[in-house]
């Protein structure tokens, strides 16, 4: 029993553990620009950044592979402004395609997100 | 049969070793989870604090003894209103005031001139206010004016670079309480102040807004309301007064805004000169393409003086600033010079206390640092090799602002300053979460490469009618709302091109900040609403 315990254990990591390899990714561009491709994009940038609230352009993803996401930006006069002197650097997401799928890539991490609902051609 | 279960025993022990072996391994190569470590190294305090006079308190952590200190990871999120969903446990006000408490002496710029009280005697925001320190600048300002704490979900919300909700217009108050005056400072090109319905320019004046009088109106909430849409897709009406003295009334739709932080970017050529100039107004990732493109036009156009308009730029990623220095310079002057120095308090000469990380200058960067989605990480920045700048500032040149002005000062370029006096902060901070507000306390100085980083009170232009802050070869000049930004006619840019061939000023005109606080007479500076205001959860107040 506890071997069969260990095989599905080591199993279901060896599954986790297959979207973190390198695999082959060619930057992409977002081909089915709407409200359901937006939406998806949106809440995976959400759970990368563990469920914050995320602003994305309208266009995020259909002029460049590369979203870089920074702290909101204080444009009222309820918040404060930026850091002023701030010492860190923006987070950097990539939508890639294996060829099969789209998917986000957290270029720090290389942990990456498959879309579902999202539809996208190789960035020239 | 002894034997045989030992033999078993340690048989079983392998195997559950190996097995924890295998699974670490597993994980290691996997990377680790998701989230996004930079993000979050950002957000949250570092709880490994160690206070240099801890000392073990056996019973209540929550007795205070004057002058003891805890680690601040001993109280942190013990709340007394827990968050759910959090890590959050029960814990009361007090908790909360020893960990603000702790992390204060820990971290705060100043922990030895806050005086040390007990934490159980005040509500927590109270606490907090009275964890800083009292002392004040030589023109009378607090020390510290910059220490404020926010809901931890609103500070946390992210956004794509440049984007925001709202219409795309900045307004600068000029007086905030009857009577009033609102006057659009600038707009985003793209945006719903600058299509045909709103039309909106610099100089606008705002006169209603659905259909409450600005000037006099009593209606506090229904201007800010319709100044700062909570969401996108609301409509509000508006009147406005244009520079020509055409008034009229249209509607305007909050939208998701794509803002454009370098603008305007122009040769402009005088009988001495060729003056490149350039509206920089964010430091934020998109900046950074911005940066590149007008120098490079700069350069190509064989630009021999340069103005760079920083009146309404609040600062932010301080790389951007050191790599907008070094374009002004070039390698040759900044080759192995420090741009800026961060100094934490005297308990923290080495490392950062928050980030752990060893303290190193920031250097004057030469290429890209990979902050824009379209500028490859280590691309070589252009550069304009200059030796001296003019830089047009105001009461909201700020911070990563005033880094680039001190950064060059630093290392003998010429900085010649047109406007009024800078808003005065050399310092930052790293947000520290708990409970469910991000606190803000200022835990480092700026300085340059000669060590300069005195200068709360702001760089004022020479010729400024009251030595309120750091003086710099200039002149004082109030903002000209009348004219477009990058329009030579325009009083501060005027300024500095008649400085360039003359050497001289025009009368002083322009204010110090702490001056705008107090003048109930038209001035001519103003407070620019989402930067200088930010304490204040509505820019437009009631009537006394």
């Amino acid at each position: 029993m506890r071997q069969i315990i260990f095989i599905l254990l080591m199993t279901i990591l060896s599954t986790a553990c297959r979207e973190t390899q390198v695999e082959e990714f060619i930057p992409a561009l977002l081909s089915n620009p709407g409200q359901e491709s937006h939406a998806e994009i949106q809440q995976t940038i959400s759970t990368a950044l563990n469920g914050v609230t995320v602003m994305l352009a309208d266009d995020v993803f259909t002029m460049n592979s590369v979203l870089v996401i920074e702290r909101g930006m204080q444009r009222g006069i309820d918040r404060p402004p930026e850091m002023g002197r701030d010492l860190g650097r923006p987070s950097r997401f990539q939508l890639v395609t294996n060829g099969t799928e789209c998917i986000i890539i957290d270029e720090q991490s290389s942990v990456h997100w498959p879309l579902a609902r999202v539809k996208c051609i190789k960035e020239e | 049969m002894i034997n045989q279960n030992s033999f078993l025993l340690v048989l079983k022990s392998l195997k559950l070793i190996l097995s924890v072996v295998l699974v670490s391994m597993v994980l290691t190569a996997c990377g680790g989870g998701g989230g996004n470590p930079t993000a979050l190294s950002s957000n949250n305090l570092n709880t490994n604090n160690n206070s240099s006079n801890n000392t073990n308190i056996d019973d209540d952590p929550d007795e205070w003894v004057e002058g003891i200190f805890l680690p601040a990871s001993t109280f942190r999120n013990m709340c007394e209103s827990p968050v759910a969903g959090t890590s959050d446990v029960q814990g009361t006000f007090v908790d909360e005031n020893n960990f603000l408490r702790s992390h204060s002496n820990h971290t705060y710029l100043w922990y030895d001139e806050i005086v040390d009280r007990d934490p159980g005697l005040h509500a927590t925001p109270d606490y907090f206010d009275l964890l800083k320190t009292d002392a004040v600048t030589p023109s009378g300002s607090f020390k510290d004016n910059f220490h404020f704490s926010l809901p931890t979900d609103e500070w946390i919300a992210q956004s794509q670079s440049g984007i925001s909700s709202g219409y795309g217009m900045q307004v600068a108050l000029i007086s905030s309480s009857p009577p009033r005056q609102a006057v659009v400072a600038f707009t985003d090109p793209g945006t719903p102040a600058t299509q045909a319905d709103a039309n909106l320019a610099r100089g606008a004046e705002i006169l209603t807004i659905d259909g409450v009088d600005v000037i006099f109106g009593a209606d506090a909430d229904t201007l800010n309301a319709g100044l700062f849409p909570d969401s996108v897709g609301e409509t509000h009406n508006f009147t406005v007064r244009d520079l020509n003295g055409t008034v009229r009334s249209f509607s305007m739709t909050s939208a998701v805004i794509t803002s454009t932080p370098v603008q305007n970017v122009k040769t402009i050529t005088t009988p001495g000169a060729k003056v490149g100039y350039l509206l920089f107004n964010d430091h934020i990732a998109t900046a950074e393409s911005g940066l590149i493109d007008a120098v490079t036009q700069l350069s190509a156009d064989g630009i021999t003086e340069l103005v760079i308009d920083l009146r309404y730029n609040g600062g932010g990623f301080l790389d951007i600033a050191s790599e907008l220095a070094y374009m002004i310079a070039g390698a040759g002057q900044t080759a192995g010079e420090t741009f800026e120095e961060v100094k934490f308090n005297d308990k923290h000469p080495v490392f950062n206390p928050i980030t752990g990380q060893t303290l190193t200058p920031v250097p004057f960067h030469s290429r890209s640092q990979g902050f824009d989605a379209t500028v490859a990480t280590g691309t070589l920045l252009p550069s304009l090799n200059l030796s001296r700048v003019y830089v047009l500032t105001g009461s909201g040149t700020c911070s990563a602002s005033e880094s680039i002005m001190n950064g060059l000062l630093g290392i003998d370029v010429e900085v010649i300053q047109i406007g009024s006096t800078t808003c005065g902060k050399p310092y930052g901070f790293f947000a520290a979460n708990n409970c469910g507000t991000t606190y803000f306390t200022i835990q480092f100085q700026g300085v340059n490469a000669k060590g300069f980083g005195d200068y709360p009170d702001g760089f004022s232009p020479a010729n400024t009618v009251s030595d309120v802050g750091e003086l710099v070869s200039g002149c004082s000049v109030g903002d000209d709302f009348t004219a477009a930004l990058g329009n030579p006619v325009e009083a501060r840019l005027a300024a500095a091109l008649n400085h360039m061939d003359t050497g001289t000023c025009p009368a002083p005109s322009g204010l110090f900040a702490p001056e705008l606080l107090k003048t109930s007479s038209l001035p001519s500076d103003y407070m620019l609403l989402n930067k200088s205001l930010w304490q204040q959860n509505r820019i437009i107040r009631e009537g006394p």
